[in-house]
């Protein structure tokens, strides 16, 4: 049997008492079980840059939630594995969330290419997908609304609003020869090709009456450009779009700036990679880059201008899209849960898609697929810093176009 | 050198070896009972992961381990099955279930055709050819119009409920490992294995004595193929979604190394030993230590198996016995001079 000194019994007391105390006065919040919000990002291999700023944003947000209070008065816990950029693990981590740590609400990887593989597991849950990670218009449609987005443009959009800002040059002033590099992926395929005649670069262009003379995908392994923008340099291209994710869409950029290549129109209209801490490292192959994103912090936004200091304070001189992304969708999840004072995925779905939501990356009104309605903002990188230049309402300074 | 890794079925008595069986089937049933009444979707799930690396991790084992031949294109015939179960259900909408030994056959086709050439070779020039293949072949398959390309084939996730299907596939990738466990024991103690352990000792000296060292890696091979493709077949249909980049990863080849390699290669113990150890290790940290780190840690754990553990878990058992054997009489326990 075990037996306890005077002094050891004294300290146990001492110490108990000291728990309850601390316990008491505690807020309330503490006392209650946390909402589980669970998902996972790519935090090492080919994704994790734009995954870590997705996990600084998250965490960001689960303190500011918890210190108004949680949500319907329960504290905010978030799980976040590592997925290691491998849709593999991804499901097998999503089964552990849904099944094990019994998570209240799914937020989404980052990418298509993993966020894919993971929806069907999800939804075989009964549960709605938060998506501020990927955008792939077809698994959106699929999934009749459960996919709850906040991406306010998908592929076949990605070059809407460059194309809108050269259809209203003067007919001589347009580009005139267009090359364009797609990476072997299922979203920059779709930015290329889009969906059944609608949208892409493909249609873009040819509405806008820009013959294309050099149209290469190339492997997502691909760190060699050289070949490729010889072609383009070959075919006298004026106007090239490099269509890839982060890091093959940094290489071909300070591949077109070695060679020597100066097209009029130089736009990364796949992953946005000039919102990336790494695309002002370029230094001058960055100069004139065209790139989308979702929102500008002179936009007004809720969060959004709180969100781009918080950033520049962790040395971005431009807020990350993902950024943006990652926390308009945490912004509907409180906004939703708030208002449909629930849990229930179907009552959450409901709501959703009846109201409208205010974040950081605009007003969001649902459409039946679960995306929002389509706005963008073409950035152009120029004299070290982004500015937007369209669409003109936004519009921080004119574009400037490359003589070649 | 890989003589090590083989367990002689000489040494040790009758009832110590009739023990190990009784444990191995003890585990398989402990195994099917889990499969039936666990109720851990995540359990089950990871488990059935588990039996699919192992099946593989068995059939790298055949030429790999017993043959020697280090081959890092295991997964060229993975995703060659698994497409081959995908385009099948994508035009013919015929099920993965019925279609995965047609994809098994297509993948054997394709190891014999491409093992024409690359069994010639030996040694660093066909493990680099292996790995040279497998980029080759995922370039095929993101330009071809039938593979959908980059954006790749959806399946439908079958018409149950989430812990039906993992059940089910647990049971298939159990099934389908004692299945190929047992291919495998057979073609150690058969005349094959024989062969192909000579091969892996020198394979001069083994065509000199008459082993037809050719056919046999042939035959070998497209035996590994065939198992590997209709793993690659029903993987499809559990992951529902394939495209080249995910399907033809050369991390799915690395891993059946890693695992053969911590089990003991040319050894049918060792995959069933390996691809647990190394999955559920690698599980365990990404879900304990949730940043980066993990994959550091896993490395680490990696390294140090391979420096201290030579021969992997089952040649560090074999080296065990040996010395228990050498010294029968020696009770005082002080080291033999």
């Amino acid at each position: 049997m075990t037996t306890f000194d005077p002094t050891r019994r004294h300290a146990l007391g001492l110490a108990a008492g000291l728990a309850l105390a601390l316990g008491g006065a505690a807020p309330a919040l503490a006392q209650q079980s946390p909402i589980v919000i669970g998902g996972t990002l790519g935090l090492t291999g080919a994704y994790a840059e734009p995954s870590t700023d997705y996990k600084f944003v998250y965490d960001r947000w689960v303190e500011e939630v918890n210190k108004k209070g949680g949500l319907l008065g329960r504290p905010v816990k978030m799980v976040i594995y590592n997925d290691e950029s491998t849709p593999t693990v991804a499901q097998s981590l999503y089964n552990r969330l849904l099944d094990q740590d019994k998570v209240d609400i799914v937020i989404a990887p980052y990418t298509t290419f993993v966020g894919g593989a993971v929806v069907p597991i999800v939804m075989s849950h009964g549960k709605l997908l938060f998506n501020g990670g990927f955008v792939g218009i077809n698994i959106f449609k699929n999934n009749k609304g459960s996919i709850i987005g906040s991406f306010t443009y998908q592929e076949p959009d990605y070059t809407r609003g460059l194309f809108e800002m050269l259809g209203a040059l003067p007919a001589d002033q347009k580009p005139k020869r267009l090359a364009v590099f797609t990476s072997q992926n299922p979203f920059t395929v779709v930015v290329r090709a889009g969906i059944a005649g609608q949208g892409g670069v493909l249609n873009y262009a040819k509405a806008a009456g820009i013959p294309i003379v050099v149209d290469e995908q190339y492997p997502p392994t691909t760190s060699d450009f050289n070949g490729l923008v010889q072609k383009a340099k070959a075919a006298n291209a004026d106007m090239v779009l490099a269509l890839g994710l982060p890091n093959d869409t940094l290489n071909i950029a300070r591949s077109v700036h070695q060679q020597g290549m100066k097209p009029m129109v130089f736009c990364t209209c796949g992953s946005q990679v000039t919102t990336l801490s790494a695309w002002p490292k370029l230094g001058a192959a960055a100069e004139g880059g065209f790139g989308t994103t979702i929102s500008w912090p002179t936009q007004g936004y809720p969060g959004l201008t709180e969100l781009a200091e918080v950033f520049k304070a962790r040395g971005y001189e431009t807020l990350p899209t993902y950024a943006i992304v990652g926390y308009a969708i945490l912004q509907v999840i409180e906004q939703a849960v708030d208002g449909a004072k629930t849990l229930d995925q179907e009552k959450l779905k409901a709501y959703i898609h009846s109201n409208e939501f205010k974040t950081a990356a605009g007003t969001f009104r649902y459409q039946d697929d679960g995306t929002p309605v389509f706005s963008q903002i073409l950035l152009q990188f120029q004299n070290g810093q982004n500015q937007v230049v369209w669409p003109k309402q936004a519009q921080t300074a004119q574009p400037v176009f490359a003589k070649p | 050198m890989f003589s090590v890794f083989l367990i002689p079925t000489s040494t040790g008595s009758r009832a110590a070896a009739a023990a190990v069986w009784a444990a191995w089937v003890a585990v398989l049933i402990g195994l099917a009972a889990y499969g039936l009444f666990g109720t851990r979707l995540f359990l089950l799930s990871t488990l059935a992961t588990v039996f699919m690396y192992a099946v593989l991790t068995q059939a790298w084992n055949l030429l790999g381990g017993y043959g020697g031949y280090l081959n890092f294109g295991l997964v060229t015939f993975f995703g060659i099955g698994a497409y081959t179960t995908g385009i099948l259900f994508q035009y013919y909408e015929l099920s993965p279930f019925l279609t995965a030994p047609v994809a098994g056959l297509v993948a054997a086709i394709a190891g014999l055709l491409i093992g024409f050439p690359t069994l010639r070779l030996r040694g660093a020039y066909f493990a680099l050819v292996t790995m040279i293949i497998t980029f080759a072949v995922q370039i095929l398959a993101l330009n071809l119009t039938i593979t959908q390309g980059a954006l790749g084939i959806y399946l439908p996730r079958l018409p149950l409920s989430p812990l039906a299907v993992e059940r089910l596939f647990y049971f298939v990738f159990l099934g389908l490992l004692v299945l190929v466990t047992a291919v495998v024991w057979a073609v150690q103690h058969s005349n094959i294995g024989g062969a192909l352990v000579a091969i892996r000792e020198d394979e001069d000296a083994a065509e000199i004595v008459g082993v037809r060292t050719v056919e046999v890696k042939w035959a070998v091979n497209a035996v590994s193929c065939f198992i590997v493709g209709v793993t690659g077949g029903l993987y499809a249909q559990r992951i529902a979604y394939i495209e080249p980049t995910g399907t033809f990863s050369f991390d799915i080849s690395l891993n059946v190394v890693l695992m053969a390699v911590i089990g003991g290669a040319g050894t049918w113990q060792g995959p069933l030993i390996g691809a647990p150890v190394v999955l559920l290790v690698a599980d365990l940290l990404r879900v304990t230590v949730t940043s980066e780190v993990n994959r550091v840690i896993f490395s680490l754990i990696v390294i140090l198996i391979a420096l201290f553990v030579p021969g992997g878990v089952m040649g560090a058992v074999s080296r065990w016995r040996r010395a228990r054997a050498a010294k029968p009489d020696d009770v005082s326990g002080s080291p033999a001079p």
